[in-house]
Protein backbone atom coordinates (compact mmCIF):
# COMPACT_ATOMS: atom_id res chain seq x y z
CA UNK A 1 0.00 0.00 0.00
CA UNK A 2 1.24 3.37 -0.80
CA UNK A 3 1.95 5.59 2.10
CA UNK A 4 -0.41 8.33 0.89
CA UNK A 5 -3.03 5.45 0.99
CA UNK A 6 -1.87 4.71 4.37
CA UNK A 7 -2.43 8.34 5.15
CA UNK A 8 -5.91 8.80 3.91
CA UNK A 9 -6.72 5.51 5.87
CA UNK A 10 -5.33 6.96 9.10
CA UNK A 11 -7.00 10.55 9.01
CA UNK A 12 -10.77 8.86 7.92
CA UNK A 13 -10.06 6.61 10.64
CA UNK A 14 -9.23 9.68 13.07
CA UNK A 15 -12.03 11.40 11.80
CA UNK A 16 -14.14 8.32 13.08
CA UNK A 17 -12.30 8.51 16.07
CA UNK A 18 -14.96 11.39 17.32
CA UNK A 19 -17.69 10.36 15.28
CA UNK A 20 -20.82 10.53 18.23
CA UNK A 21 -21.93 7.27 19.29
CA UNK A 22 -25.56 7.75 18.95
CA UNK A 23 -26.05 8.23 15.48
CA UNK A 24 -25.16 5.98 12.67
CA UNK A 25 -24.87 6.57 8.51
CA UNK A 26 -27.38 4.84 6.77
CA UNK A 27 -26.25 4.23 3.00
CA UNK A 28 -29.89 3.53 0.39
CA UNK A 29 -28.04 0.57 -0.91
CA UNK A 30 -27.59 -1.38 2.04
CA UNK A 31 -29.85 -2.22 4.89
CA UNK A 32 -27.96 -1.84 7.66
CA UNK A 33 -27.25 1.08 9.69
CA UNK A 34 -23.48 1.73 10.28
CA UNK A 35 -22.35 3.23 13.43
CA UNK A 36 -18.77 4.55 14.46
CA UNK A 37 -17.81 0.67 15.39
CA UNK A 38 -18.73 -0.95 12.26
CA UNK A 39 -17.57 1.63 10.27
CA UNK A 40 -14.17 1.90 12.02
CA UNK A 41 -14.16 -2.28 10.89
CA UNK A 42 -15.29 -1.52 7.76
CA UNK A 43 -12.60 1.00 7.07
CA UNK A 44 -9.99 -1.21 8.87
CA UNK A 45 -10.68 -4.07 6.74
CA UNK A 46 -10.56 -2.37 3.45
CA UNK A 47 -13.91 -4.10 1.79
CA UNK A 48 -16.69 -2.48 -0.46
CA UNK A 49 -17.85 -0.31 2.17
CA UNK A 50 -14.60 0.89 3.85
CA UNK A 51 -13.65 1.98 0.78
CA UNK A 52 -16.68 3.68 -0.10
CA UNK A 53 -16.24 5.84 2.89
CA UNK A 54 -13.03 6.21 2.63
CA UNK A 55 -13.04 7.15 -0.71
CA UNK A 56 -16.16 9.80 0.16
CA UNK A 57 -14.23 10.73 3.14
CA UNK A 58 -11.16 12.22 0.69
CA UNK A 59 -14.10 14.22 -1.64
CA UNK A 60 -15.36 15.78 1.36
CA UNK A 61 -12.24 16.75 3.04
CA UNK A 62 -11.22 18.38 -0.33
CA UNK A 63 -14.61 19.80 -0.86
CA UNK A 64 -14.45 21.60 2.72
CA UNK A 65 -10.94 23.17 2.22
CA UNK A 66 -12.78 24.48 -0.88
CA UNK A 67 -15.61 26.02 0.88
CA UNK A 68 -18.12 24.01 -0.44
CA UNK A 69 -17.30 26.20 -3.71
CA UNK B 1 -56.13 18.10 -19.67
CA UNK B 2 -55.32 15.93 -16.77
CA UNK B 3 -51.88 16.20 -15.59
CA UNK B 4 -50.94 12.52 -13.76
CA UNK B 5 -48.32 11.97 -11.56
CA UNK B 6 -47.03 8.72 -10.58
CA UNK B 7 -45.56 7.85 -7.54
CA UNK B 8 -43.50 4.55 -5.86
CA UNK B 9 -42.73 4.36 -2.19
CA UNK B 10 -42.29 0.87 -0.85
CA UNK B 11 -41.52 0.99 3.24
CA UNK B 12 -40.31 -2.22 4.05
CA UNK B 13 -37.36 -0.98 6.07
CA UNK B 14 -36.04 1.46 7.98
CA UNK B 15 -34.77 4.11 5.04
CA UNK B 16 -37.41 3.06 2.57
CA UNK B 17 -40.15 4.07 5.72
CA UNK B 18 -38.79 7.45 6.36
CA UNK B 19 -38.70 8.24 2.14
CA UNK B 20 -41.98 6.99 2.43
CA UNK B 21 -43.14 9.30 5.11
CA UNK B 22 -41.20 12.38 3.35
CA UNK B 23 -43.20 11.92 0.42
CA UNK B 24 -46.69 12.89 2.04
CA UNK B 25 -45.13 16.27 1.27
CA UNK B 26 -44.87 15.78 -2.21
CA UNK B 27 -48.48 13.97 -2.64
CA UNK B 28 -50.02 16.53 -0.93
CA UNK B 29 -48.52 19.71 -3.43
CA UNK B 30 -49.26 17.60 -5.97
CA UNK B 31 -52.94 17.36 -5.53
CA UNK B 32 -52.69 20.94 -4.09
CA UNK B 33 -51.21 21.68 -7.84
CA UNK B 34 -54.32 20.09 -9.57
CA UNK B 35 -52.55 16.42 -10.13
CA UNK B 36 -54.07 13.08 -10.15
CA UNK B 37 -51.81 10.81 -8.45
CA UNK B 38 -51.57 7.26 -8.64
CA UNK B 39 -49.68 6.63 -5.39
CA UNK B 40 -47.80 2.47 -5.41
CA UNK B 41 -46.62 2.97 -1.71
CA UNK B 42 -46.14 -0.62 0.16
CA UNK B 43 -46.74 -3.75 -1.46
CA UNK B 44 -48.40 -2.03 -4.27
CA UNK B 45 -44.88 -0.71 -5.63
CA UNK B 46 -44.85 -3.85 -8.07
CA UNK B 47 -43.76 -4.15 -11.14
CA UNK B 48 -46.85 -5.65 -12.72
CA UNK B 49 -49.37 -2.70 -11.17
CA UNK B 50 -46.41 -0.67 -12.42
CA UNK B 51 -46.52 -1.19 -15.93
CA UNK B 52 -50.13 -2.02 -16.29
CA UNK B 53 -50.28 2.18 -15.11
CA UNK B 54 -47.75 3.01 -17.72
CA UNK B 55 -49.11 1.38 -20.25
CA UNK B 56 -52.52 2.87 -19.86
CA UNK B 57 -51.63 6.21 -18.92
CA UNK B 58 -48.96 8.42 -19.82
CA UNK B 59 -48.04 10.48 -16.41
CA UNK B 60 -45.85 13.43 -17.37
CA UNK B 61 -43.62 12.90 -13.98
CA UNK B 62 -42.79 9.96 -12.65
CA UNK B 63 -41.16 9.93 -9.28
CA UNK B 64 -39.62 6.40 -8.08
CA UNK B 65 -38.40 6.15 -4.52
CA UNK B 66 -36.71 2.63 -3.35
CA UNK B 67 -33.55 1.11 -3.43
CA UNK B 68 -31.86 0.56 -6.25
CA UNK B 69 -28.63 -0.10 -8.28
CA UNK B 70 -27.18 1.40 -12.21
CA UNK B 71 -29.44 -0.49 -13.38
CA UNK B 72 -32.80 -0.98 -11.40
CA UNK B 73 -34.53 0.71 -9.25
CA UNK B 74 -37.01 -1.56 -6.36
CA UNK B 75 -40.42 -1.66 -5.14
CA UNK B 76 -41.92 -3.86 -2.47
CA UNK B 77 -39.63 -6.05 -0.64
CA UNK B 78 -36.39 -4.78 -3.02
CA UNK B 79 -38.39 -6.77 -6.16
CA UNK B 80 -37.10 -5.11 -9.50
CA UNK B 81 -39.73 -2.59 -10.82
CA UNK B 82 -37.55 -0.88 -13.57
CA UNK B 83 -35.06 -2.23 -15.46
CA UNK B 84 -32.69 -1.06 -18.33
CA UNK B 85 -33.28 -4.45 -19.93
CA UNK B 86 -37.05 -4.81 -19.38
CA UNK B 87 -39.32 -1.88 -19.42
CA UNK B 88 -36.92 1.42 -19.26
CA UNK B 89 -38.96 2.60 -22.20
CA UNK B 90 -42.16 2.88 -19.87
CA UNK B 91 -40.89 6.07 -18.95
CA UNK B 92 -40.50 7.32 -22.39
CA UNK B 93 -42.12 10.64 -22.51
CA UNK B 94 -42.09 11.36 -18.98
CA UNK B 95 -40.09 13.77 -16.39
CA UNK B 96 -38.16 11.02 -13.72
CA UNK B 97 -37.01 11.84 -10.87
CA UNK B 98 -35.92 8.72 -8.74
CA UNK B 99 -34.94 8.98 -4.84
CA UNK B 100 -32.41 5.58 -5.19
CA UNK B 101 -29.17 4.50 -4.92
CA UNK B 102 -26.76 5.08 -7.96
CA UNK B 103 -29.13 4.91 -10.99
CA UNK B 104 -28.48 7.99 -12.86
CA UNK B 105 -25.37 7.06 -14.41
CA UNK B 106 -26.88 3.77 -16.84
CA UNK B 107 -30.71 3.63 -15.60
CA UNK B 108 -31.35 7.22 -16.05
CA UNK B 109 -29.20 7.85 -19.57
CA UNK B 110 -31.19 4.99 -20.84
CA UNK B 111 -34.33 6.65 -20.13
CA UNK B 112 -33.48 9.45 -21.53
CA UNK B 113 -32.64 7.81 -24.73
CA UNK B 114 -35.92 5.87 -24.78
CA UNK B 115 -37.36 8.83 -24.65
CA UNK B 116 -37.76 10.17 -20.93
CA UNK B 117 -38.05 14.07 -21.18
CA UNK B 118 -35.84 14.32 -18.29
CA UNK B 119 -34.03 12.23 -15.59
CA UNK B 120 -33.42 13.66 -12.24
CA UNK B 121 -31.13 10.64 -9.84
CA UNK B 122 -28.32 9.99 -7.83
CA UNK B 123 -24.87 8.59 -8.95
CA UNK B 124 -23.94 7.13 -5.63
CA UNK B 125 -25.72 5.58 -2.91
CA UNK B 126 -28.30 8.26 -1.31
CA UNK B 127 -27.40 8.14 2.19
CA UNK B 128 -28.95 9.50 5.60
CA UNK B 129 -27.84 10.12 9.19
CA UNK B 130 -30.53 8.77 12.01
CA UNK B 131 -30.53 9.04 15.50
CA UNK B 132 -29.99 5.28 16.59
CA UNK B 133 -32.86 6.50 19.89
CA UNK B 134 -35.08 7.40 16.98
CA UNK B 135 -34.84 5.49 14.02
CA UNK B 136 -37.97 3.60 12.43
CA UNK B 137 -39.91 6.51 13.71
CA UNK B 138 -40.11 8.64 10.59
CA UNK B 139 -40.93 12.34 11.26
CA UNK B 140 -39.35 12.10 14.87
CA UNK B 141 -35.86 11.64 13.82
CA UNK B 142 -34.08 14.86 14.14
CA UNK B 143 -31.13 13.92 12.27
CA UNK B 144 -32.89 12.15 9.57
CA UNK B 145 -35.24 15.08 9.00
CA UNK B 146 -32.40 17.18 8.05
CA UNK B 147 -32.54 15.25 4.93
CA UNK B 148 -35.46 15.83 3.83
CA UNK B 149 -35.83 19.46 2.00
CA UNK B 150 -32.65 18.70 0.48
CA UNK B 151 -33.70 15.30 -1.41
CA UNK B 152 -37.52 16.57 -1.89
CA UNK B 153 -36.25 20.19 -3.83
CA UNK B 154 -36.56 19.06 -7.10
CA UNK B 155 -39.81 16.65 -7.06
CA UNK B 156 -41.38 19.75 -5.50
CA UNK B 157 -40.06 22.22 -8.01
CA UNK B 158 -41.01 19.79 -10.79
CA UNK B 159 -44.78 19.57 -9.33
CA UNK B 160 -45.12 23.47 -9.23
CA UNK B 161 -43.78 23.40 -13.06
CA UNK B 162 -40.07 24.49 -12.92
CA UNK B 163 -38.37 23.25 -15.66
CA UNK B 164 -35.84 20.08 -14.96
CA UNK B 165 -32.62 22.37 -15.25
CA UNK B 166 -34.05 25.05 -12.77
CA UNK B 167 -35.70 21.92 -10.13
CA UNK B 168 -31.90 20.34 -10.49
CA UNK B 169 -30.07 23.89 -10.17
CA UNK B 170 -32.22 24.31 -6.79
CA UNK B 171 -31.79 21.42 -5.59
CA UNK B 172 -27.81 21.36 -5.53
CA UNK B 173 -28.13 25.18 -4.11
CA UNK B 174 -30.46 23.61 -1.25
CA UNK B 175 -28.21 20.91 -0.51
CA UNK B 176 -25.00 23.62 0.23
CA UNK B 177 -27.12 25.71 1.91
CA UNK B 178 -28.17 22.82 4.05
CA UNK B 179 -24.50 21.94 4.25
CA UNK B 180 -23.02 25.33 5.16
CA UNK B 181 -25.64 26.15 7.56
CA UNK B 182 -24.17 23.09 9.59
CA UNK B 183 -20.25 24.60 9.72
CA UNK B 184 -21.50 27.13 12.01
CA UNK B 185 -19.60 27.22 15.10
CA UNK B 186 -22.77 26.41 17.41
CA UNK B 187 -23.41 23.63 15.23
CA UNK B 188 -24.51 20.37 17.04
CA UNK B 189 -22.11 17.34 17.56
CA UNK B 190 -23.18 15.57 14.49
CA UNK B 191 -22.70 18.14 12.49
CA UNK B 192 -19.87 16.58 11.02
CA UNK B 193 -21.69 13.47 9.65
CA UNK B 194 -24.50 15.66 8.58
CA UNK B 195 -22.69 17.59 6.70
CA UNK B 196 -20.61 14.70 5.15
CA UNK B 197 -23.57 12.54 4.47
CA UNK B 198 -25.66 15.96 2.86
CA UNK B 199 -22.02 16.55 0.35
CA UNK B 200 -22.31 12.80 -0.50
CA UNK B 201 -26.02 13.03 -2.01
CA UNK B 202 -25.76 16.86 -3.29
CA UNK B 203 -22.40 15.27 -5.60
CA UNK B 204 -24.14 12.58 -6.94
CA UNK B 205 -27.52 14.37 -7.86
CA UNK B 206 -27.51 13.87 -11.45
CA UNK B 207 -29.50 15.45 -14.58
CA UNK B 208 -29.79 13.73 -17.66
CA UNK B 209 -31.98 15.34 -20.10
CA UNK B 210 -31.79 16.29 -23.96
CA UNK B 211 -33.43 19.20 -23.03
CA UNK B 212 -33.20 21.41 -19.65
CA UNK B 213 -36.44 23.57 -20.37
CA UNK B 214 -38.94 20.59 -20.57
CA UNK B 215 -41.41 21.05 -17.50
CA UNK B 216 -44.42 19.13 -16.46
CA UNK B 217 -46.60 22.23 -17.34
Amino acid sequence: MMKNENDMLNLVLARLSVMPEHIAIRFGDKSEELDKEQLILHVKKQDEIGKRFVRLQMDYIKAAIRGFA
Amino acid sequence: MTKRLLITRPNHDVILSYIHFWNNDVIQLAKDKGFQVKDLEGKQADKEILEEYLEKQQPVLIFLNGHGNSTTICGHDNKPLVDVEQNVKLLKSSIVHALSCNSSEILGEAAVKAGAGAYLGYTLPFSIVTDKSSECKPGKDRLAELFKEPALEAPKNLVKGRTVGEAYAKAKKRYKEAILSFSLSNSPLEAEYIRFALFSNMQAFDLKCNDSDACAW
